[in-house]
């Protein structure tokens, strides 16, 4: 394990010191920022005029281009910003230039600005990739009026969810485990508050959203289907700047600063629930005193030490609270630094180094009424992490992209005390950890105007070790009413912190792009990727409860490969977009549970484990309008998601509980004027898989249902559609006459609609010796909603 | 545990969102192959021991259930004596009661295999009978009902007296008990609400709560609603093998299955077996095995303790 580190790290400090060597021709380079609050700009276009030829900024806005001696024109320009125009002269020596755009205003509309990358969709290399602007999320309908990015997510091609309320997302048929949710690349481990219904993210803290299905470049890693990569602001570098909005189910504020103008700024945001609040008259005796609410925190300070070096610290801390007496709460915190380093004017560095947790705990006994007689109950996973990532501007027709990443994993899956009249017993499942580390390179390489690849390599290896003397090795014993999964356990006396199992896995990374024409694109992309951690989750929604668990000799490695292939075509001088992607996805050692699995805090969970294959299929079109008063998109996805599983189903194919056939959702805003816009929104979806008893039988006078071992989803949940709008009135000034404000009015669920989440059955509570069919719904009615934001 | 939780998720989801059921018409599965269901005991007390026979049916038909009628149903013990059950009334309820030189049928230690044959088929269970503590004592204290013991359709009381049990669970992993309470002689457990034990606590905790007396969500079994003052409660605590535990288990599950964290619909294990095991007639249900011990007191308000719960 030492010596793999090491070899890693000789290898990526060596590295720039060869590609130092060579420097023919002359470099310019800078950071690009917004000219009103300092924040870095992502994916603005840098474009010499005389050559034809350009750069984009990476996610810190720095850019580098490398060009042949002499005299050029400087066009930058980004989405929604004024072009800017510089002459430069690079004669000599190499250039450091960093420039701010302005934003571009409604004021400036008689300079009607084209910006470059309004392309990007049809130029670019990426594929199966949607990047939502916080602007358009904050302006989509949104369950009692709050804004909400993993909501909003959901509204995009490929990403369903398994129902209204449940946490989490799930895409290209690919469970909620397989999305690698970033937060300044700390990894969030639940991304839910209240269960599913609000998603742990701040929007007012939310600087950049990019959700990658496919042609996953080869600097991630760890997740089988997806990478959520959000970036938070850095905080207004020019004037504080505060923002605020008060709505039905909770209140938010940030803040943010130049600590030193130019130099450094924070953000601080926070936002906390208070059904709570408005509960409590109704709550009394057993229940008074009575708490659920949630609340997170989100805070970052950045420090522009010189042209070379910039340094941020973000973290996150959030937490639902719900309890009487009995008490359940659960939360993430992430705390990650950072240091932007260009060493030369070619190369760049950013170091991210984080601290990641997820944990919760249950007391029967909050108010220590009854210590002689209490159960507790917690868990948690904790990460640490280093991550160097370089980006090599060899010309502007090559970048090549290394690094690595070690990352330790602490698992507590669940430890609990169970105290009976007075005797204490602790019980639960064994304590263990695992590194995984990684290296990767990756190169973009225009090949011609027309035709550029994308390619790389990454290389995981996780070390698997338990803090516990002992592990267990799964055996075969044969299916029986004690055995459902065929398999028992057998004890393995272990060294402490010994490694018992390495799993290494080369990850290759392809993709193309085929100009056909100037507005259209075939793009084509192959990834590979390897995941070592697991959701244990065998419920309709996932709960907060669910255990994360490390891959051990029992649990192998979730691995995916992908293909996609994508036509893409932009209409009316980039007014439209379309784009048509069909992909294929199989999924090695997927992860079922037998009949009867019981998950929580058993030492042999182990045991009912089932293992197979996944596949998912599916089509995706999409059409999206930019500009115009009109604005918005028809999102249509076709997909399957299936597995196998020996024990399933005679061992056959079945669908996955969160396959969907169809799905339609189609988002529109419309600006009347500067004063009123309106949304609206409206999804269709085919329902979800569910199972349902063969026969019935009496014991005891109570009808129970009789479902053959191993039946998996034979009947499906009606569909599910919703339609939304909202209306938003600006106002020019908000409180004390200052900044400016807005009331956002919505309604949910417009037609009232009573949209299934699950079928379940059940005997007839007055005849219990009858059976009925239950329909759920989780939102049964319209849901009304005002919410007031604002901005000095 | 669960029940806990579930109440906190049931006091969040009628405050914060609008979530209703709706029962609705559905033919499901039909004509699946029926089977033979079992639904017996036998215990160590002096009473008639009853073996219910019947035919499992489409789960969506609500017809009165069919019973088996005319089979020959045989307990046959360790030691090889053979005890013959009876269908009396012709109603599939197989009987068999005790005389003065047989008072009762089961023994602690020993194991007790049901042979059954029924249309051409015959189906087996074994069942070891094991050891049952005996209860120590039943307090309870004045209070207002909780959530899960209100039901206000069925009149229960809203304030009255809330029971515990008190026994100790034998020293050794695995023993597995289930605890009925009545109230002025009237079966107070519905099905769905079946009382389970595994050791000392009401789910499996790998050894954990071997040897404790009873904790305190097993103590409280007794009170799925108040007593009043006056009332007789009567504990009956039996032993269960641990496959009948997971049965119970896993049947009380599957009736209370249901909202955003429902698991998938799962197979309910049996103990009953075609000998035959290349017929398709198959057999559901189990067959259990109990000792039995007891225990009742009259509610008096003078004697009821605080700090209970």
């Amino acid at each position: 394990m030492n010596a793999f580190l090491r070899n890693i790290w000789v290898v990526l400090l060596l590295f720039p010191l060869c590609l130092q060597a060579q420097n023919q021709k002359l470099t310019v380079s800078g950071y690009i920022k917004d000219v009103k609050n300092g924040e870095g700009l992502i994916g603005a276009s840098v474009f010499v005029k005389e050559l034809m030829t350009g750069t984009t900024t990476n996610t810190y806005g720095f850019y580098s281009l490398t060009v042949p001696k002499g005299n050029y024109t400087l066009v930058v320009s980004s989405v929604g910003y004024r072009k800017s125009i510089r002459e430069i002269k690079l004669t000599e020596q190499s250039l450091s230039l960093n420039l701010e755009l302005q934003e571009d205003g409604q004021e400036l509309e008689e300079v009607v600005v084209k910006a470059k990358r309004e392309d990007d969709n049809v130029k670019s290399m990426e594929m199966s990739v949607n990047k939502v602007e916080m602007k358009t999320i904050k302006k989509i309908p949104a369950l009692l009026g709050e804004v909400d990015l993993v909501r909003a997510i959901q509204f995009l091609p490929g990403v369903t969810t398994v129902g209204e309320g449940a946490s989490g997302f799930n895409v290209r048929g690919g469970g909620v485990d397989q999305n690698l949710i970033l937060l300044d690349d700390a990894p969030v481990y639940n991304s839910s508050h209240l269960f599913g219904f609000f998603s742990v993210f701040n929007p007012d803290a939310v600087k950049d959203v990019k959700l990658i299905k496919g042609g996953v470049p080869a600097q991630y890693g760890g997740r089988a289907s997806s990478i959520l990569d959000v970036k938070m602001k850095e905080g207004n570098a020019k004037e504080l700047e505060i923002n605020g909005g008060i709505g039905v189910i909770f209140s938010r504020l940030s803040i943010e600063a130049p600590i030193v103008k130019d130099k450094a700024s924070f953000i601080v945001a926070a936002r906390r629930s208070y059904i709570d609040i408005l509960a409590k008259p109704f709550l009394t005796g057993n229940n008074a005193g009575s708490s659920f609410n949630f609340y997170d925190l989100t805070a970052k300070v950045n420090y522009n030490i010189d042209n070379k070096n910039t340094v941020f610290l973000s973290g996150y801390f959030g937490r639902d609270v719900f309890g009487q007496d009995f008490g359940f709460n659960w939360g993430n915190s992430t705390l990650s630094g950072r240091w932007n380093h260009v060493f030369s004017d070619k190369l760049f560095l950013n170091t991210t180094a984080f601290y990641s947790n997820y944990d919760y705990a249950l007391d029967s006994d909050l108010k220590n009424k009854r210590p002689n007689n209490a159960f507790k109950w917690s868990s948690n996973i904790t990460n640490l992490s280093i991550k160097p990532d370089f980006t090599y501007y060899i010309s502007p027709n090559n970048t090549l992209t290394f690094g690595g990443q070690v990352l330790t994993y602490n698992f507590k899956p669940g430890a609990a005390t169970a105290t009976s009249e007075g005797e204490s017993r602790s019980f639960g499942q064994e304590r263990k950890n695992g590194i995984e580390s990684s290296i990767y390179v990756g190169d973009e390489w225009k090949i011609s105007p027309k035709f550029s690849v994308q390619y790389g390599l990454r290389f995981s290896r996780y070390d698997y070790s338990s803090q516990e003397d002992f592990y267990y090795q799964r055996k075969y014993v044969g299916v029986s009413a004690d055995f459902p999964s065929g398999y028992d356990l057998t004890y393995i006396p272990n060294t402490k912190g010994k490694t018992i199992q390495t799993y290494q896995n080369l990850e290759p990374r392809f993709s193309m792009n085929y100009n056909t024409g100037d507005n259209s694109s075939i793009k084509a992309s192959y990834n590979r990727l390897a995941q070592y951690v697991h959701l244990m989750s065998n419920t309709a929604a996932s709960t907060p409860l669910d255990v994360w668990t490390s891959s051990t000799n029992n649990i192998k490695p979730q691995v995916a490969d992908q293909v996609a292939l994508g036509y893409f075509q932009n209409f009316g001088d980039n007014m439209y977009e379309a784009s048509a992607e069909v992909f294929y996805k199989e999924m090695q050692n997927q992860i079922d549970y037998a009949d009867r699995a019981n998950l929580f805090l058993n030492p042999y969970f182990e045991k009912d484990l089932l293992f197979g294959k996944g596949r998912a299929y599916g089509l995706e079109l999409f059409v999206k309008k930019n500009r115009g008063k009109l604005t918005g998109w028809i999102s249509y996805t076709l997909q399957r998601s299936e597995k196998k599983i020996d024990a399933l189903n005679n061992g056959n194919w079945y669908f996955s509980r969160y396959d969907r056939t169809h799905t339609l959702n189609m988002l529109a805003q419309y600006e009347i004027n500067k004063k009123w816009s309106f949304g609206a929104n409206f999804a269709y979806i085919t329902g979800v898989p569910y199972t349902l008893p063969e026969q019935q039988f009496v014991v005891e006078g109570q009808v129970y249902p009789y479902i053959p071992a191993g039946t998996r989803g034979n009947f499906r949940v009606p569909a599910y559609h919703r339609l939304d709008v909202s209306a938003t009135k600006k106002n020019k000034k908000a409180l004390f006459g200052k900044g400016e404000s807005e009331w956002v009015f919505s309604i949910y669920n417009l037609y009232n609609r009573r949209n299934p989440f699950s079928i379940y059955t059940r005997p007839n509570e007055t005849n219990p010796a009858q059976t009925e069919a239950v329909q759920l719904s989780i939102i049964g009615s319209f849901v009304p909603a005002v919410t007031y934001n604002f901005k000095f | 545990m669960k029940k806990y939780i579930l109440n906190t998720l049931i006091a969040l989801g009628t405050l914060s969102l609008t979530s209703c059921e709706d029962v609705i018409d559905l033919q499901g599965i039909t004509n699946a192959p029926s089977m033979l269901v079992v639904d017996g005991n036998v215990t160590d007390v002096s009473t008639n021991q009853v073996i219910t026979l019947s035919q499992s049916q489409d789960y969506f038909n609500n017809a009165t259930v069919k019973p088996v009628l005319g089979a020959s149903v045989t307990v046959t013990d360790s030691d090889g004596k053979i005890f013959t059950f009876k269908d009396l009334k012709g109603d599939g309820k197989y009987v068999w009661s005790p005389t003065t030189s047989e008072p009762k049928i089961g023994q602690v230690g020993k194991t007790y295999t049901l042979k059954i044959t029924a249309n051409g088929e015959t189906y087996q269970a074994v069942s070891a009978l094991k050891r049952v503590p005996k209860i120590d004592s039943i307090a309870y204290q004045f209070d207002e009902a909780r959530l899960n013991q209100r039901d206000d359709d069925k009149g229960y009381p809203k304030e009255g007296y809330d029971a515990q049990f008190y026994a100790r669970d034998f020293t050794g992993i695995g023993d597995c008990y289930r605890i009925i309470a009545y109230k002025n002689g009237k079966m107070l457990e519905m099905s769905n609400t079946v009382a389970i034990a595994y050791d000392a606590a009401i789910q499996k905790s790998s050894g954990a709560a071997d040897g404790l007396i009873f904790s305190l969500p097993v103590r409280s079994t007794i009170s799925p609603q108040l007593y009043l003052a006056g009332d007789t409660i009567k504990v009956e605590l039996r032993s269960i093998t641990e496959g009948h535990f997971d049965f119970w288990t896993q049947a009380r599950l599957e009736v209370n299955n249901g909202g955003l964290f429902a698991r998938p619909s799962a197979n309910i294990p049996t103990n009953v077996n075609n000998v035959n095991s290349s017929s398709n007639k198959k057999a559901i249900g189990w067959f259990g095995t109990s000792a039995v011990s007891f225990s009742q007191t009259v509610v008096d308000p003078k004697k009821a303790q605080k700090g209970l719960r």
